[in-house]
């Protein structure tokens, strides 16, 4: 039976335009400033009229553009209706969708809306092809209807033991993704706040708790623990918040990942069109043997802010090939035939220095013409320095495990990307294409570097360091890539 | 397998209209900038080494390093200045070809093919028509043999 509605009489408020409140400030302020009688109201009005009518105007726009989107969906499609005088019509069958997710804020929760992204391999970008906000009811009865038209058997289901996840959450929660968290929720604020008020105000914040921990501790060491003490905090209530309740369950032609706490996820991913998977892993994550398991497929992990393509968080890497072995037999495991050359080591700290050495001749240029800033240089340093030291830490650990392996259909890829460790299994019908490029330094060392693009609705390019050159051309060649041509012995 | 090299008139305009915008410049300078000699001195200096540098070196370099190898099952390209490097693309992945010519192409070369992948692209520059056409319709045969 078809389902018609409109979509969530929130969404109204994400139609009109970010600051179109803004506008209520100055008139709610000089409505307060005068005495609320009759006549301070007509003085009011005539002051303010041009105000009023652009709010109204505003409001009319987003309630006729709120008017015009309309769904319908029964049980093998969806419609979405756009338009009043053009229209347009998208009509997305189930059998198509690579992925479904369906949000609840905590907002939207309250509000009973829930956020619908429907994303297909058609899409030109990294985004859902149809986000549209419905109501919980219908939401779900959608939901139910994409269910029902996908295969029933049930696989396996699996769900993070809730106190490992509290645990590696306490241990391998990172100040870095804090910092990123910080960063993420600094831009998408400052784009309706001052931004200048927002520093001040982060400014503040830090010296008052500088100068409260500074009583016990120099004030450099205080700055420091407090901006990782506050990142990592940061970024563990964050993947609480993300990963409580997280269920990942496996049937025939589908996965489901329900995850939150406060927000509410559901997603149904099309296990033929996922484009392979990735083992992560951060620096201390590695030493302890702890991972997460990812997957790359159209449309999952792109709809919004600290989205991630997990499929099942950090929990033990014995449970992690487990849950490969069961979610995607087919799969071999992870074996690297094409190692790095010893050669190449050094160019693994190419970054790490550049990292290291730009903070400090920063410091020593401000450190000889303006010896006044030297105080707030001098932690400043400090700060961006051991970000570089880490990143050296981990290229060195990257050293010895980057390289690329192929058994079968199927392709491995071992590698580093700035803090995280990838381990990469992808079909190999999903390579789109392989670059092989030399520097000059790796010309003279006879090395050479990897990159191998992936299938995506975006570039996602997997770049596989300090190879050497002969025999990765030699082992592209057995495996059906011959980028030999010209040098070729045959 | 077949071998593509790129066409060497496009070279030869390339470089040909670098040495002349280097010669309008260091005229322009001469004219208008007499006064500060030091200024006049190093914008024809810039310009000048910039002709020399990618009209006699980089450019023919470039066009003398980039091969085109396509065979029916494969596409691999050969290029670079500093860094070399080796693209290789399965016909499989192939999507669609996009095919640019710049007014006057057979004659100038400035024909561009460019082979789409769910993922990444190829772009073989500065073709001959005849072999625009020719890569095109190789490609195109291939994709048509999997419907």
């Amino acid at each position: 039976m078809e389902r018609t509605g409109r979509q969530h009489f929130v969404r109204l408020f994400s139609y009109t335009t970010r600051y179109f409140w803004l506008l209520l400030i100055p008139l709610a302020r000089s409505l307060y400033s005068m005495s609320f009688d009759v006549d301070a109201f007509r003085v009011w009005i005539r002051g303010a009229w041009l105000d009023l009518l652009v709010l109204l105007v505003i409001i009319c726009f987003a309630w006729i553009r709120w008017m015009s989107v309309r769904f319908a969906f029964d049980s093998e499609k969806i419609i979405l209706r756009r338009g009043i005088y053009v229209n347009s019509e998208d009509t997305v069958y189930y059998s198509q969708i690579t992925t479904l997710s369906i949000k609840q804020g905590f907002l939207y929760r309250l509000l009973g809306a829930s956020k619908v992204h429907i994303a297909t391999n058609a899409g030109n970008f990294d985004r859902a092809d149809v986000t549209i906000t419905m109501r919980r009811a219908d939401a779900d009865r959608f939901y139910s209807a994409v269910k029902g038209s996908r295969q029933k058997s049930l696989n396996y289901s699996i769900s993070p033991n809730k106190l490992r996840l509290l645990l590696f959450s306490v241990l391998f929660s990172s100040a870095l993704s804090g910092v990123l968290i910080i960063v993420a929720l600094l831009l998408e604020t400052g784009e309706i706040f001052d931004r200048e008020v927002e520093a001040k105000l982060l400014f503040d914040t830090l010296t008052e708790a500088v100068n409260i921990a500074s009583v016990y501790v120099p004030p450099i060491i205080s700055l420091i623990i407090i901006v990782l003490v506050g990142a990592w905090s940061l970024s563990f209530v964050n993947n609480l918040i993300v990963y409580w309740g997280f269920v990942l369950t496996k049937c025939a032609d589908s996965l489901y990942v329900k995850s939150g706490i406060w927000t509410k996820n559901r997603h149904i991913l099309l296990r033929s069109r996922i484009n392979y998977i990735d083992i992560k892993q951060s620096f201390t994550s590695k030493v302890f043997n702890v991972s997460s398991l990812h997957v790359h497929c159209a449309g999952y992990g792109s709809t919004g802010r600290n989205e991630m393509t997990v499929v099942l968080p950090i929990t033990t890497r014995k449970e992690v090939n487990g849950a490969v072995e069961e979610v995607f037999p087919e799969y071999p495991r992870p074996k690297v035939e094409l190692k790095t050359n010893p050669r190449s080591y050094g160019g693994f700290f190419f970054w790490p220095i550049v990292f290291a050495i730009i903070p400090v001749c920063g410091f020593v240029l401000i450190y000889h013409f303006l010896p006044d800033w030297y105080v707030v240089a001098y932690p400043a340093v400090a700060i961006t320095v051991i970000p570089a030291v880490w990143l050296a830490l981990c290229k060195t650990l990257s050293m010895f495990i980057t390289g690329i392996g192929m058994s079968g259909d199927y392709i491995t890829m071992r590698y580093s990307k700035m803090f995280t460790f990838h381990t990469i299994v992808a079909p190999k019908d999903r390579i789109a294409k392989v670059i092989i490029r030399q520097s000059p330094f790796q010309r003279i060392s006879g090395a050479c570097s990897a990159a191998i693009y992936t299938s995506s609705d975006s570039k996602v390019r997997h770049y596989i360091y300090g190879l050497r050159l002969d025999r990765a051309l030699a082992f592209f060649e057995k495996n059906g890539f011959d980028l030999y041509y010209t040098e070729n012995p045959k | 397998m077949r071998k593509y090299t790129l066409k060497p008139a496009a070279l030869y305009i390339m470089s040909g209209a670098l040495f002349i915008l280097a010669a309008l410049v260091t005229l322009l300078a001469v004219q208008y900038l007499v006064s500060v000699k030091i200024l006049m001195y190093s914008v024809i200096a810039l310009f000048c080494v910039t002709a020399v540098l990618l009209g006699l070196i980089l450019l023919p370099m470039y066009f003398r390093r980039t091969v085109i190898y396509i065979s029916p099952y494969e596409i691999t390209v050969h290029s670079g200045l500093i860094f070399l490097r080796r693209d290789h693309m399965k016909m499989s992945a192939v999507q669609y070809v996009t095919r640019v010519s710049l007014p006057l192409s057979g004659f100038s070369g400035f024909n561009f093919v460019i082979l789409r992948a769910l993922g990444g692209s190829i772009v073989l520059p500065f073709l001959n028509s005849v072999d625009a056409d020719e890569i095109v319709e190789t490609v195109h045969l291939e994709i048509s043999k999997r419907q």
